[in-house]
């Protein structure tokens, strides 16, 4: 196929979607901004709380199955102290927005004459000009709900509250990519339990699983695969060598 | 922050503020509250995680020194590990926002009269109608930067990024994570028996998840106390479940 029939079929399957009514959806995945840096977040996190684990046994000689037993509840803990620190910041995000909300309802009730002259300042910055304008304004204006949320989104880039994600979905792909991704480092201890140099197979898996899951991040980036593989090993790994560190420092202290 | 000692005195000094063009800053707290999230995602987890390691240590009575460098060092660990983690998702978090842009732009391209359409019931529905509405759906499309924007916010309900700062983020998270994970640490200070300490290092933890978890309504204006006992309780749920596990964990090795 060249690419000007690839350019044709993609219009067709984008103007379908319009039809349907699900472009947002189907074109945009506008669902994946609900979970994405959620999953993110938990799947660095879960990576480098299991290697630590791993790293901190590793001069220990402790069986396979110890290895395995403390990394698994350390995943769990963790896992789920870290969603619910996920849900507090976004509601504390969305209690926020919220709280701007009410003082531009506020703003709305007390000052109408200054928040009127900020929606004409938005709507000439559009291009609206002289009578257009007037009418604007005045549509705007008569709506009390549609004012408030135009000088929320114009003002304080702040959407609607109806059209945000639940903290409920972050905090849940958190947890579910926390303990996926982190079980990756304990996987050698699974397969090959009596190997002599596990831990450096645990490094290695460490390294893949931070590659594969930066570069899975470019399905909703429009940067190379390579590229953000290599960010996240090397912002992991230098996680996980800070964690090392201060493993091998304190098993010298206790 | 404005102090109002009535409501018309409240009203005549935003009115000033309106006038100097100070009203953002000045009523709205946008700067502090911006970060808001990350605070309290790092505070929250700095405080488990030290309650996680004196907890571990409750039961071997090791000295208060060791107690402070073992949860001292997780702190700088387990932080710089969260920071490095919010990092990474806030910067797909903008990545993800401008490939949709890039989308849009191309739909506006290839697509303009769909999209053309879709300005159209974006103002119809603000309640526009008749000779001002087809006026107003050529001015937003006669500019494309502008007609890009509206899809965006008005379709999508996707935000632009000029807000987003992964860096600034990173920084925020990883400031309060050792800042409120210091407070359960606090008791060893004055030189007690790490035993003796761990009943004072559970009231801090518990004092200092109330604290912060009330002090967010500063920037939310939600009742401090109902805030305060949120995050209270999802803390120690969190915190037992952490026990548990040290524990169990300490019956094995």
């Amino acid at each position: 196929m060249n690419q000007d029939e690839e350019l044709k079929r993609r219009i067709e399957i984008v103007r379908q979607a319009h039809i349907d009514g699900n472009e947002a959806q189907v074109h945009h995945r506008t669902w994946v901004s609900d979970y994405l840096s959620g999953a993110v977040l938990g799947a660095n996190d879960g990576i480098i709380t299991t290697f630590a684990v791993v790293a901190g046994v590793a001069g220990a000689a402790l069986s396979a199955k110890v290895v395995l037993i403390m990394g698994f509840a350390n995943l769990l803990a963790d896992g789920f102290s870290m969603a619910m620190g996920n849900y507090l910041g976004e509601k504390s995000n969305q209690e926020h927005e919220a709280a701007e909300r009410r003082r531009e309802v506020w703003e709305v009730e007390h000052l109408p004459a200054e928040e009127r002259q900020e929606i004409r300042e938005i709507y000439e910055a559009k291009g609206f000009k002289g009578e257009l304008l007037e009418q604007a304004v005045e549509v705007i204006t008569s709506d009390k709900e549609l004012w408030v949320n135009e000088m929320a989104l114009a003002e304080h880039g702040i959407l609607p509250a109806a059209t945000q994600a639940k903290p409920w979905k972050g905090a849940l792909a958190t947890f579910i990519a926390f303990i996926l991704a982190g079980l990756v480092p304990l996987l050698p201890y699974l397969i090959v339990p009596g190997y002599d140099n596990i831990f450096f197979l645990a490094l290695v898996a460490t390294a893949l699983i931070l590659f594969l899951i930066g570069s899975l991040r470019s399905l909703f980036s429009d940067r190379s695969w390579w590229i953000l593989g290599l960010e996240m090993l090397l912002v992991g790994m230098s996680a996980a060598g800070v964690a090392y560190l201060v493993g091998v420092l304190l098993g010298n202290v206790v | 922050m404005l102090g109002f000692s009535s409501v018309q005195d409240k009203i005549e000094k935003l009115k000033q503020a309106h006038l100097t063009g100070k009203a953002d800053e000045q009523f709205h707290k946008l700067v502090f509250g911006r970060y808001i999230g990350d605070a309290v995602y790092g505070s929250y987890d700095g405080i488990i995680t030290s309650f996680a390691v004196v907890a571990g240590v409750a039961g071997a009575n090791l000295s208060s020194a060791i107690v402070l460098i073992l949860g001292g060092a997780n702190l700088l660990a387990t932080g710089f590990s969260m920071a490095s983690g919010n990092y990474l998702a806030r910067k797909s978090e903008m990545e993800y926002r401008k490939t949709e842009r890039v989308k849009e732009e191309w739909e506006i391209k290839n697509l303009a009269d769909e999209e053309r359409q879709e300005i159209r019931e974006i103002y119809q529905a603000k309640g526009f109608s008749g000779v001002d509405l087809e006026r107003a759906v050529e001015i937003i499309t006669s500019n494309p930067k502008l007609w890009t924007e509206e899809m965006m916010r008005g379709e999508l309900k996707i935000m632009d990024d000029k807000d987003a700062h992964p860096i600034q983020s990173a920084a925020t998270t990883f400031v309060s994570f050792v800042l409120a994970g210091a407070v359960p640490l606090l008791p060893y200070v004055f030189g007690r028996v790490s035993g003796e300490s761990f009943v004072w290092a559970t009231i801090f933890t518990v004092l200092v998840l109330f604290s912060v978890g009330s002090l967010r309504t500063v920037v939310t204006g939600r009742r401090w106390w109902l805030s305060g006992i949120e995050m209270l309780v999802i803390g120690l749920l969190a915190a037992t479940l952490a026990y548990f596990v040290g524990e169990l964990l300490g019956s094995l090795a």
